[in-house]
């Protein structure tokens, strides 16, 4: 393109009227040409050829005229609704979130929502809680501890939305199942009504499992009628084979604890009967495991009716129970089988098994009746 | 400066946007896909929503500059939509170099008659795409085991059906190393595949834009008349 040519193009240059082509030549050309620059800061300042495509005529005038009028009418309004929308959307993301924390009412909320987690759910203890604002809601999560042998698929979370409230009941299938109908609990809704007229708050529960400490177990093997010692208590092994995880196994055997002490000694005792409760899908399975787990126990200890022992068990996991079997061995005192099951049903069962394959005293737990007491619930 | 460096300084602004833009939205198709356990579906549908104020402000760069007004609304409304995940601020950036890019004009841009409120429009059609994906409840709960075993689990109880909201998500250990999580709004594939639609539609719309030569096909008569 020539010196000329590009000359030509600049007024399009500017009103960016050139295809990309063509603008990258004018591009190079302007590089290099000082004086198409200038020109260029010649052409750029007023849009003459608008003017004179309009004509100067009064007519054109005046229709001019009534069409700016109206441009600029079009414009004021599509400004107002664009504000408007804008604003509106500002004021849910931002605004609104935070009026709605106002005056206290987030912890309200905190505190009726610790009230209704701990009244659905008898034995869990709310040990910490924090509110979060998000985009559309506000978010309080509540640290609990719970009974041992429960799970957190025992609990009952609780949802509580802009004045409707959503409390699971007993008995649901599903990890976090919502009932609608805060009917189904009246005294939650009697206590949800403290959260006010208003309110935003939606309750997610993250569960901190903990265990019993020692002396609290060995408070309850004091009030048997055996003369018993406690060296272990805990309630949560892996569910996997101990062959192939044996460190992360040997970690949760000192977990468990109330106190969060690290317990693993040379005289420790311990299996599981965490995952017995309503473990989605795999109840059966559960039992049917610790079953064989119990018996596989027992057999270890019939050559050991001295034995003191608490034994739980866990779904799957009888080599971890005939591991921690093998490290009592070496202790004598050990004389009394400690089985503890999720229910009353189920304490029975290996009560009857336990005492028809081994001659060691059985005593059988139920431990979601019996053992909340523990841990200072 | 000159008017050849302030259009040079114009265009580069408008393009470090589109690339700021670009990489934003990318960067949050990627946090959907790996922290907000979101699918590939998803991860999709949202980095191509996010990334269609530089799509408009790439096509403006082909002879439609008022486009570029609609790519800088286009991007405080993404920026509207993010301030509370940390990263809005990159949109508002954006939309700031291009509002100066567009300042670095030595001419309003040329525009159709209906631009006034066509932009705007187009702005706020950006948000169909973000309804779009969450158009539809669906609650998701997966159980995985110690051993890495991942099951779904049912999700009784969460509201499902039509209904405009974004997933709050939550989850749980139990001491046997089971991990449940569940989700109230997961977003399915048709979910996004109609916001990846949604936005490609947008996109076309701004392929059809009108050029600057089209406002004014006499533009070379015209102006000869008026420089003669």
């Amino acid at each position: 393109m020539t010196h000329d040519e590009i000359q030509d193009l600049l007024e399009a240059y500017v009103d960016d009227r050139l295809d990309r082509q063509t603008r990258r030549e004018v591009d190079n050309h302007l590089k290099t040409c000082a004086e198409c620059r200038a020109i260029l800061d010649d052409v750029a300042p007023v849009d003459l050829h608008s003017v004179a495509t309009s004509g100067f005529d009064q007519v054109s005038l005046r229709r001019m005229a009534r069409r700016s009028v109206m441009r600029t009418a079009w414009s004021t309004v599509v400004l107002l609704i664009a504000g408007f929308l804008l604003m509106t959307i500002l004021s849910a993301l931002i605004y609104q979130p935070l009026i709605v924390n106002r005056g206290g009412r987030a912890a309200d909320a905190a505190r009726a929502s610790i009230d209704v987690v701990s009244m659905i759910n008898p034995g869990v203890m709310v040990v910490d809680g924090e509110i979060q604002s998000g985009l559309w809601n506000r978010t309080i999560t509540l640290e609990t501890v719970f009974p041992v042998g429960s799970s957190h698929l025992d609990l009952d979370p609780v949802e509580v939305r802009l004045g409707a409230s959503a409390l699971t009941g007993p008995g649901g299938a599903a990890p976090w199942p919502y009932l609608l109908d805060r009917d189904d609990v009246p005294d939650a809704g009697d206590r949800l009504s403290r959260l006010g007229a208003g309110t935003v708050a939606t309750v997610q529960i993250q569960y901190v499992e903990e265990s019993i400490s020692l002396d609290q177990a060995q408070a309850i093997a004091d009030d048997t009628d055996y003369d018993t010692r406690v060296v272990w208590a805990g309630f949560t092994l892996l569910e996997s084979d101990t062959e192939s995880m044996p460190i992360a196994t040997a970690g949760y055997l000192g977990y468990g604890t109330c106190l969060g002490q690290e317990i693993f000694d040379d005289d420790l005792l311990g299996a599981t009967s965490a995952g017995f409760g309503r473990s989605v899908g795999n109840a059966l399975a559960s039992i049917t495991g610790a079953l064989h787990s119990v018996v596989a126990a027992l057999e270890n200890l019939e050559g050991h009716p001295d034995w003191i022992t608490n034994l739980t068990f866990h779904p799957g996991s009888a080599s971890d129970a005939r591991e921690a079997i093998d490290r009592l061995n070496s202790d004598p005192k050990v004389r009394t089988l400690v089985i503890t099951g999720p229910s009353d049903e189920l304490a029975l069962q290996l009560e009857e098994i336990a005492g028809n394959d081994t001659t060691a005293q059985v005593l059988a737990v139920d431990f979601y009746n019996w053992v909340p007491g523990m841990c200072g619930r | 400066m000159d008017t050849y460096r302030r259009i040079r300084v114009g265009r580069g602004l408008t393009w470090a946007g589109i690339l700021l833009g670009a990489a934003a939205a990318g960067t949050v198709g990627i946090l959907n896909l790996t922290i907000g356990d979101g699918s590939v579906y998803s991860a999709l549908a949202f980095a191509a929503m996010l990334a269609i104020p530089s799509i408009f402000a790439f096509i403006s760069l082909d002879r439609r500059p008022s486009l570029l007004t609609a790519a800088t609304m286009t991007a405080v409304v993404a920026g509207v939509f993010l301030i509370m995940a940390g990263i809005g601020f990159i949109y508002f950036l954006v939309a700031t170099l291009w509002y100066f890019a567009n300042g670095r004009r030595p001419r309003p841009a040329p525009a159709p008659s209906w631009a006034t409120w066509g932009r705007p429009l187009l702005a706020a059609a950006a948000l169909v795409p973000l309804l779009v994906l969450v158009a539809h409840l669906d609650p998701e709960c997966t159980v995985t085991s110690a051993d890495g075993t991942v099951t779904s689990a049912p999700a009784d109880g969460y509201p499902t059906g039509w209904s405009f909201a974004f997933g709050t998500s939550g989850s749980g250990h139990s001491g046997d190393g089971t991990t449940t999580s569940c989700t109230s709004n997961t977003i399915r594939p048709w979910e996004a595949l109609s916001s990846l639609a949604m936005t490609s539609g947008l996109a076309w719309v701004g392929t059809r834009w009108p050029t600057t030569a089209e406002l004014e096909p006499d533009a070379e008569i015209v102006r000869s008349s008026a420089f003669d």
